[in-house]
């Protein structure tokens, strides 16, 4: 790729990311949100997480760095700002994002999450509801296209038939992100996807549409639990690929085992940092019955998103340099030189 | 003598109109009663399938609600919209305000009623805003119950007593 292609790509990635994180700051109280749109442009164009915690100053992660935020006034966020700053991210409706703030998170429109603390309420060991709300983490999504150029040779057979592939990571690591480009990329060589985005991650959808590009063969079922949108899926859409986000459960596992003789593929991600922690996983039993045939495991160092290994359901690494970097860091240094 | 009788004239056909005035008061808080029941109705039913955002929601039931629920939505929605960061319960009694100056024709304890709505709106899961959606809907009824009957009751006789203090006025002038 031509340098000025890799800058050109870079600024239109760097603009989106820019306009998703003002949309996220507009939902803010004006206050707050003109204290961080305030930040220097280093700092917003790295942001990674913004934090509230009650009686306790904002703080914004950038780039792997920590900021506090300077405010008028009172610098520490207030309870009543916080249930201020919950009820404008809702649009007020707390019963729109009911099940997912009994997860303890609420996915906004562009695919960003709002994790939340307070006071569980519960019954019988069930999540009822989380109430007086004490901290809120926005956790700003973001596509980079482009992320899994180097994934997709391990993914694909020579014969074009899609590998059933788990992507493996501790949180942070770019999961989501990766899975997200990977269904782009696959979509536009011609797979038909369907995405069961049970968190509004992967497709970042609002209103039916997704917010990010997530290629032009794909459905996307949102907001769907894995376990019945998987059937769903495989009923009405007849896809040549699942994605889903983070498996886990026994009713995931399950899922998986029907996608898989359904014959049709299955890309998914799941939370874990080795071969092992897969095979302990409720997944384990799909990998050892060979079900999974790749599981790519991502790491945060040097970046988010870097290939830590890839292995078969064997526990051959396929790959030996495992400081091999995504493509967008590649372009990135590419446009710093 | 002309001028006495054109007086007398006036005072009784004044009584007349401020008796039908006040009678089609009462006939129009049973309909606007009626009507904010409906409006309700429809808010639960657009909750319930829907979930979606208060605004969307309330710019639904404006289109669908009759005539003064759907001017009481859509003044709501409007004002939600402008002004996104104030507490809900504050912008729905606006609303509720604007939509009613001077409680006209509803009575203070219907607009109570009404602006209780506000305290939950939102704010809890879908169950519990159709409950207490429900709640205020019962409130409301029982008002309309009340309402309904005092047109039965009083709507012909204060139109009567319209007429009659005229007549009175109209002989003690003369």
């Amino acid at each position: 790729m031509g340098k000025t292609e890799a800058m050109k790509k870079n600024d239109i990635r760097i603009i989106r990311k820019r306009r998703a994180l003002m949309d996220i700051l507009a939902r803010l109280p004006d206050d707050i949100g003109r204290s961080l749109r305030g930040l220097p442009d280093r700092v917003l164009d790295g942001l990674e997480e913004i934090r509230f915690r009650t009686d306790r100053p904002v703080i914004v992660y950038s780039s792997g760095s920590e900021y506090e935020v300077a405010r008028m006034g009172d610098r520490n966020v207030s309870q009543a700002e916080i249930e201020k700053i919950f009820s404008l991210l809702v649009h007020h409706s707390n019963y729109s994002y009911q099940e997912e703030i009994k997860s303890g998170y609420v996915t906004l429109e562009g695919g960003h999450r709002v994790g939340i603390c307070g006071k569980v309420v519960s019954d019988n060991g069930r999540v009822v509801a989380v109430k007086d709300i004490s901290s809120i983490n926005i956790r700003r999504g973001s596509e980079f296209p482009g992320i899994s150029d180097e994934l997709i040779p391990f993914i694909v057979s020579g014969k074009k038939q899609i590998r059933n592939t788990l992507i493996v990571s501790p949180p942070k690591c770019g999961k989501t992100t990766v899975l997200r480009d990977a269904i782009r990329n696959l979509s536009n060589s011609g797979y038909k996807v369907g995405v069961c985005d049970e968190r509004s991650e992967i497709a970042g959808a609002a209103q039916g549409i997704p917010g990010f590009d997530v290629g032009m063969r794909t459905d996307v079922l949102d907001g769907c639990p894995k376990n019945i949108g998987i059937d769903m899926l495989i009923r009405s859409m007849s896809p040549d690929i699942i994605a889903v986000d983070e498996l886990g459960t026994d009713a995931d596992a399950a899922a998986v085992e029907r996608v898989t003789v359904a014959g049709i593929s299955l890309i998914a991600t799941m939370h874990g940092d080795s071969y092992e922690d897969v095979i302990r996983s409720r997944m384990g039993k799909c990998v050892k019955a060979g079900l999974i045939s790749r599981i790519i495991l991502l790491g945060q160092e040097p970046v988010p998103g870097t290939i830590k290994a890839v292995y078969t359901a064997a526990k051959v690494n396929l790959i030996e340099d495992s400081s091999m970097n995504l493509k967008w860091t590649r372009e990135e240094k590419e446009v710093d030189k | 003598m002309i001028s006495k009788i054109a007086v007398c004239l006036l005072m009784t056909a004044s009584g007349l109109a401020g008796g039908i005035t006040a009678s089609n008061m009462l006939i129009k808080r049973e309909r606007i009663l009626a009507e904010l029941m409906e409006g309700l109705r429809i808010l639960k039913a657009e909750i319930y399938y829907t979930h979606d955002h208060l605004d969307l929601v309330a710019a639904r039931v404006a289109e669908m609600a009759p005539k003064t629920a759907g001017l009481l939505f859509d003044n709501f929605q409007r004002i939600l919209n402008h002004n996104d960061e104030a507490d809900i319960k504050e912008l729905w009694q606006e609303s509720v305000m604007t939509t009613f100056p001077l409680h006209i024709p509803l009575k203070e304890k219907d607009c109570a009623s009404l602006l209780s709505l506000g305290q939950k709106l939102g704010k809890t899961d879908v169950d519990g805003q159709c409950r207490f959606i429900d709640g205020v809907i019962v409130e409301l009824s029982v008002r309309h119950d009340e309402a309904c009957e005092t047109v039965k009751n009083k709507a012909q006789l204060v139109k009567t007593l319209g007429v009659a203090a005229g007549t009175i006025c109209a002989v003690l002038y003369i």
